[in-house]
């Protein structure tokens, strides 16, 4: 059993603290984002080295992580509002919480591949 | 069989804050937590404090935190529960002592929504007011709220704000909104759409769980956001 803040850590609370910690995440990114897109201003040859930061395999794993906090997000985010729109739909919130969970992993094996194809022994 | 019973205990007159206290009690597998907690007040410490009146699930006063979860100690079973068994006091609320709190807090919100039905009108037939079968069923699941907090002292946005009116109001709020007999309707609607009203909720569904009524809270919830939103209330 884990417990988060001293209580019984359960799938729906776990889906509501996912689904704020890959917001943040993903926010989090944009800044990086817009910062190291904003080097341009600054000359080709420094844009150009700030993209050499993403050509490694921490930052390409970091990629896939910052997919999976999307596909996530997004899919969570169509089950909360799926159940504003529809409250009867919340009388099954575990087996779509588990759904949710479940479609993010799915979806992330073809994805995670696809982005890491390069570092693969076959890319 | 033994149980090793672990309860976060507090007295104001001695302690700055809660410390945990361990006690082996004998138990049968269908005996309850509360018969738990009776052998340890009973027979071990008389200054355990808890609150308790019916022992059956009715009157909802022994809501407590029991192995992580908020239950009723009269409906939990040692055999569900385990031979290792921490009891603390719901969250959210000031401990009063041991495993009692003050639950004024918690009447105030549950006053706030009006829990009784408004209606000055003279019926029909001058004798009741009539209602359809299907008018009935939509508040046969809110009405049977035992106002126990186990809900409310179950939900995290409770939990870092105790302005939020909490699972325990709404549904009582809701088991007189959606009676076709209310005439208050859109009075009870404006409370729920204030700032600490009914959207502070993030459906983490930690009150559905802890309910002890089986009580479909989060659907309750957001059908009188659905309601808010057809009375054009902002």
């Amino acid at each position: 059993m884990i417990n988060l803040f001293g209580y019984r850590l359960s799938w729906a609370q776990l889906a509501w603290f996912g689904h704020r910690a890959s917001g943040l995440g993903v926010l989090l990114f944009l800044f990086l984002h817009i910062v190291e897109t904003s080097t341009v201003l600054l000359g080709p040859e420094v844009y150009d080295f700030t993209q050499t930061f993403y050509q490694n395999l921490p930052a390409k794993l970091g990629e896939v992580l910052l997919m999976a906090a999307l596909v996530y997000h997004a899919l969570n985010g169509l089950r909360v509002i799926a159940m504003d729109f529809w409250p009867s739909l919340t009388v099954y919130y575990r087996p779509l919480t588990y759904g949710v969970i479940a479609a993010t992993i799915i979806s992330m094996v073809p994805l995670g591949i696809i982005m890491t194809r390069g570092y693969l022994p076959w890319g | 069989m033994d149980v090793q019973l672990r309860i976060r205990r507090f007295n104001p007159e001695a302690d700055t804050e809660p410390h945990w206290e361990e006690y082996a009690v004998e138990a049968e597998p269908t005996d309850r937590v509360l018969d738990l907690l009776h052998q340890v007040k009973w027979y071990q410490d008389g200054t355990l404090t808890f609150r308790r009146s019916c022992a059956h699930g009715v009157c909802g006063s022994d809501a407590m935190l029991i192995n992580g979860q908020n239950r009723l100690a009269c409906e939990y079973l040692v055999k569900d529960a385990g031979t290792s068994i921490t009891v603390e006091a719901i969250r959210g609320m000031t401990i009063v002592k041991d495993l009692l709190v003050d639950m004024e807090p918690f009447w105030d919100s549950y006053k706030q929504v009006m829990p009784f039905l408004v209606n000055d009108e003279i019926p029909a037939d001058g004798k009741e007011r009539r209602q359809s079968q299907a008018d009935r069923e939509r508040y046969e699941d809110t009405s049977r709220c035992i106002l126990c907090a186990a809900c409310t002292t179950s939900c995290p946005v409770f939990w870092s704000d105790q302005s939020y009116v909490g699972p325990a109001a709404i549904v009582n709020a809701h088991r007189f909104i959606v009676d076709s007999r209310d005439t208050a309707k859109e009075e009870r609607l404006e409370i729920m759409a204030d700032p600490d009203g009914v959207w502070r909720c993030r459906t983490t569904f930690n009150c559905v769980e802890a309910c002890p009524r089986d009580i479909k809270i989060t659907k309750a919830i957001l059908e009188v956001t659905q309601e808010i939103g057809k009375a054009g209330i902002r």
